[in-house]
């Protein structure tokens, strides 16, 4: 499943020069500029980055969910461009959980039928005890019923992180899971993240733009302008902030 | 009796049951003769003639239209066959002169009862008569004329009506007895018969007269047809359009579901299945709307003439499935192909937007609309200018890929007329009207998908009025070319009418000449040849002629050698239309004339109303010369006179119809119709003075020469009223 690189250290995901351009000619955006990138097995990364410096759209190109125009994408020791239809799908399916920065829910879905989305689609039965953790740690059991525009956008996230969590995912791609979160429900959530890679050796990989929610995680990178800029190891929050500000300082100048 | 059939049916050899009745007929003395033929039950001698109208009391025209008018003896042959038979179920049968029977609808329908006066018109010499009601027929069994109106009198009248008092009859039915097959029994008879009458089983004559039937109906048959293929193509296209917008903005939706892995086969079955329900519902509820349909179109043929609530409505058990197997696969087939194309991005892209569909599919699309415009439009040029075999798939095929091709390439053609639109609506409106502007190009696939249903539901409208408009356009512009005369009357039912009626309009006061014209159509190796009939100063002055060659003042003389000519010379000779083969026949065969536009052959005929007591030419002499229709022709000044001709007979013409044959005096025909219609309908009229009435007798039926085997072609006047 997971490939070891040349230190010994299991890789679940592995970005490889990847590159990402909208539209053409004048209105042409380089959302990724060559990026490469290893996100080890098991751990939980964070990825920081000004706005628009395309953290969605690696996520997006990582997940399956989108193709990259260049560079390649392994997931385990799968590469993405080479797979068939139906394996994406499958990957899609079994092995990624994915949060959307703005969820999507399929709006005809209650918030229950939402989270068991990928396990109805094939055709399994969920874990009831894992999902009764997951639900109880995201505190939506009240709310399962509800079709997802009775939900306000704080817990329609919560739906969102546990559909990710529910199916035990190898890869859990999570686009600001706790950016409409009050703090306390923020951290329950960001403390379940944790606890999945660390506990259960699922790979996590979580964008913010939180110094705080970054504390939670095992590694941050810093990515800028369509590459990754920095990199930080269990970073606590004046360590990400340092390399905040460091990264905006130029900018500020210019 | 003409809904039913005896067991064997004796009748002049040559005739079959497909044709119209001719003059032609067996004789009386055959019915003695014939019942001692071996298992002959009895014999029965019918006197048959149709275009016999009955006047209702309100003084309208009962049926008529469509199904035939027939009139008759009254004979108590039993029907053979196992077919109900008619039977008299009130009052007596007529005895003598002025004595009538009446079948019960038309009975009911004309308002009379038993020993009331029944008004009646015929197209024979007598033209309109009246006839007490004595009795009322029907089938006691159940069972219907389908429509047609029959008139029964005494064996003697009818003969005297119909067969000039021949003591004959139209044909004889065999009855036979218990035991006694009918194939048998119609070698027995055949046995019997003297040359030129021949004998055949009821059942071959019934085949007969109903695939003259089923070829007469044929055109409408087509025409519906034609009509359901339009409705079926612009309903598969609304249909696809239709499905094609929900599905692009519920790409989104669909992405929703392939992002957490659904397989693009779960997504497009899903699609699919939402497809099945209002397939299955549409195509429920189209079927109850079809029948629904059904039943009124039926009244309104009714309204309009063609009076078929003889017949139930038949709904083909193969319908359903057809309509359910139609209903389903075009929208089940809408709903795959726009899913397919949302299974085809990725997930995100497609969530992003649900328009982003990629530029190159819209270039794919102008392409294959450009490349079906120019195939469409190249077919329909080749199909138009009879430069391939069978034009019409062409011109068939042309048509439909023209219109596939304008809208599939209708998102890039209607881009720069879309931009002057919103710049147009920016100018006007401000902010508002960019914001409309900009609506309508942003999806350029929705906004031609919803202006192309408007464009597909519009054009079998427009193509509707305009063949419609052609039609007439075409009609009058036949009469204005092919006809001197002012005015045409003819059957308002499309049928032959009395020559008395022709000359009491000679007789009108300013009437300068009256011209008449026979009309039939007969069978030429195979091919329907209309032979027209006239004295040749009717031909001189009353057709506009392109004489080949020949003079017409000595026609008359040479008439009998023409005859047979025309008559056993098979097959080439009556063709024209092309004019080259027109000039060739012509000039090899000195005297024939052709009419440059109509395939009608003219024969002199001697019949004139001038003259009446005079039979036509012998070749012609099985047209039945009392089937005549009449174009009436006023000179002068158009606003004069109108009222005349109508005023003079209004007992007698019942549904007669004048037209105009010309399109600069709408004015005049109009009241002369209105006339009619005053005269006719109700016994008034204007007296005004007719300065000019010119007429011509158009008579139908059949000429004894080529093949037999086929029922004669409609007539060549274009109305399918006359078809019947
Ligand atoms: N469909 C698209 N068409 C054109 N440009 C796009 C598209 N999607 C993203 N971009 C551009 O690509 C760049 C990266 O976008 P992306 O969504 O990955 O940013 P982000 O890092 O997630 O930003 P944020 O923190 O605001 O979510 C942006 O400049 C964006 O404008
Ligand atoms: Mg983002």
């Amino acid at each position: 499943m997971t490939m070891t690189d040349a230190v010994g250290v299991a890789v679940a995901a592995r970005v490889r020069d990847l590159t990402k351009t909208y539209g053409k000619g004048d209105a042409m955006v380089r959302a990724l500029d060559g990026v490469s990138l290893d996100l080890v097995a098991g751990e939980f990364t964070a990825i920081m980055g000004p706005s628009g410096s395309g953290k969605s759209t690696l996520m997006h190109c990582c997940a399956a969910l989108d193709t990259a125009t260049s560079g390649t994408v392994f997931i385990g020791d799968r590469e993405l461009g080479k797979l068939k239809d139906k394996e994406l799908t499958r990957l899609r399916r079994d092995e990624i959980g994915f949060v959307f920065q703005s969820f999507n829910p399929v709006p005809t879905l209650s918030a229950e039928e939402n989270i068991v989305l990928p396990q109805s689609i094939a055709r399994r039965k969920p874990d009831r005890e894992w999902f009764d953790t997951v639900i109880e740690t995201v505190g939506i059991r009240d709310r399962l019923g509800h079709r997802p525009n009775q939900l306000s956008g704080g817990q329609q996230q919560r739906v969102a992180v546990a559909r990710a969590l529910v199916g035990r995912p190898t890869i859990i791609f999570a686009d600001e899971p706790t950016g409409n979160l009050d703090s306390t429900s923020g951290a329950e959530v960001l403390d379940l993240l944790r606890r999945s890679a660390a506990d259960y050796g699922q790979t996590v990989v979580m964008v913010t733009h939180d110094p705080v929610a970054a504390s939670y995680t095992d590694r941050v990178v810093f990515p800028a302008d369509g590459r990754i800029v920095d990199e930080l190891r269990n970073p606590d929050r004046e360590g990400v902030l340092d390399v905040m500000a460091r990264m905006s300082a130029p900018a500020a100048e210019a | 009796m003409a809904s039913t059939v005896g067991d064997v049916v004796v009748r002049p050899a040559g005739t079959d049951a497909a044709s119209e009745p001719t003059t032609r007929t067996v004789d009386s003395t055959l019915v003695d003769e014939l019942e001692g033929v071996e298992g002959a039950a009895r014999v029965d001698g019918n006197v048959t003639a149709f275009g016999v109208y009955v006047v209702g009391k309100d003084g309208k025209l009962i049926g008529g239209n469509g199904p035939p008018s027939i009139g008759g003896n009254w004979s108590e042959a039993p029907a053979g066959h196992d077919l109900e038979g008619m039977d008299i179920i009130a009052g007596r049968e007529p005895e003598k002169q002025g004595e009538v029977l009446l079948d019960s609808r038309t009975a009911g329908e004309g308002g009379y009862v038993i020993g009331q006066d029944v008004n009646i018109v015929t197209a024979t010499d007598r033209g309109a008569l009246t006839a007490e009601l004595v009795g009322i027929i029907g089938f006691p069994e159940g069972g219907s004329l389908n429509g047609a109106t029959f008139t029964a009198f005494d064996t003697r009248t009818a003969r005297e009506l119909f067969l000039d008092g021949k003591d004959a009859f139209t044909d004889i039915w065999v009855t036979a007895e218990a035991g006694t097959s009918r194939g048998d029994l119609a070698e027995a008879v055949t046995a019997a018969l003297p040359d030129g009458v021949e004998a055949v089983t009821g059942d071959d004559a019934a085949d007969e007269a109903a695939s003259a039937i089923r070829e007469a109906v044929g055109f409408l048959t087509t025409f519906l047809l034609i009509f359901a293929g339009i409705s079926l193509v612009v309903g598969a296209f609304l249909i696809v359009n239709t499905f094609s917008i929900p599905v692009a903005q519920r790409s989104r939706e669909l992405a929703l579901l392939r992002a957490p892995g659904a397989s693009k086969k779960q997504v497009t079955r899903s699609v699919l299945l939402e497809a099945l329900v209002p397939g299955l519902l549409g195509s429920t509820i189209g079927l109850g709307l079809g029948v629904l349909l059904a039943v009124g179109i039926r009244s309104l043929f009714a309204q309009f003439g063609l009076d078929l609530s003889g017949q139930s409505l038949i709904m083909a058990p193969k319908t359903i499935p057809a309509a359910y197997a139609v209903g389903v696969i075009v929208t089940m087939g809408a709903a795959f192909f726009p899913a397919r194309r949302t299974t085809k991005i990725a997930p995100v892209q497609a969530m992003r937007d649900d328009i982003a569909m990629p530029e190159s599919s819209l270039r794919r699309r102008f392409l294959i609309g450009v490349v079906l415009m120019l195939g469409g439009g190249a077919a329909l040029a080749a199909g138009l200018t009879d430069s391939v075999p069978r034009p019409l798939w062409f011109v068939g095929g042309g048509i439909p890929a023209i219109l596939l091709g304008v809208a599939s390439a209708s998102p890039v053609i209607s881009h720069p007329l879309l931009s002057a639109a919103a710049w147009i609506y920016a100018r006007l409106f401000g902010s508002i009207g960019a914001l409309a502007g900009q609506n309508s190009l942003r999806n350029p696939r929705r906004t031609t998908a919803t202006s192309s249903a408007l464009m597909i539901g519009l054009s079998p409208a427009c193509t509707m009025a305009i063949v419609g408009d052609s039609a007439k356009a075409s009609v009058d512009r036949t009469i204005e070319e092919n006809f001197v005369g002012d005015y045409v009357v003819s059957s308002l039912v499309g049928q032959s009418f009395s020559t008395r009626i022709g000359r009491e309009m000679a007789d009108v006061p300013g009437v300068e000449s009256v011209w008449a014209q026979r009309f039939a159509i007969s069978q030429m190796g195979g091919e329907g040849q209309g032979i027209g009939a006239a004295d040749p100063a009717t031909m001189r002055d009353g057709f506009k002629i392109d004489m080949v060659e020949g003079d017409l003042s000595d026609s008359g003389r040479r008439h009998g050698r023409r005859r047979r000519d025309l008559c056993r010379g098979g097959g080439a000779r009556g063709r024209r239309r092309r004019r080259g083969s027109a000039r060739r026949r012509g000039a090899r065969d000195g005297g024939r004339r052709f009419v440059r536009r109509e395939p009608t052959a003219l024969l002199p005929d001697r019949d004139h109303p001038a003259d009446p007591g005079r039979r036509g030419p012998p070749g012609l002499r099985q047209l039945p010369d009392h089937r005549h229709r009449w174009s009436v022709r006023r000179a002068g000044r158009p606003r004069r006179g109108r009222g005349e001709v109508a005023d003079r007979h209004r007992q007698g013409p019942a549904g007669l119809r004048c037209r105009a044959t010309r399109a600069d005096r709408p004015a005049g025909v109009d009241d002369l119709r209105a006339a009619r219609a005053r005269a006719v309908h109700r016994g008034a009229g204007h007296r005004q003075h007719a300065r000019v009435v010119h007429h011509r007798a158009h008579a139908r039926g059949r000429a004894a020469t080529g093949d037999r085997s086929q029922p004669a072609p409609a007539a060549a006047d274009g109305d399918p009223r006359s078809r019947w």
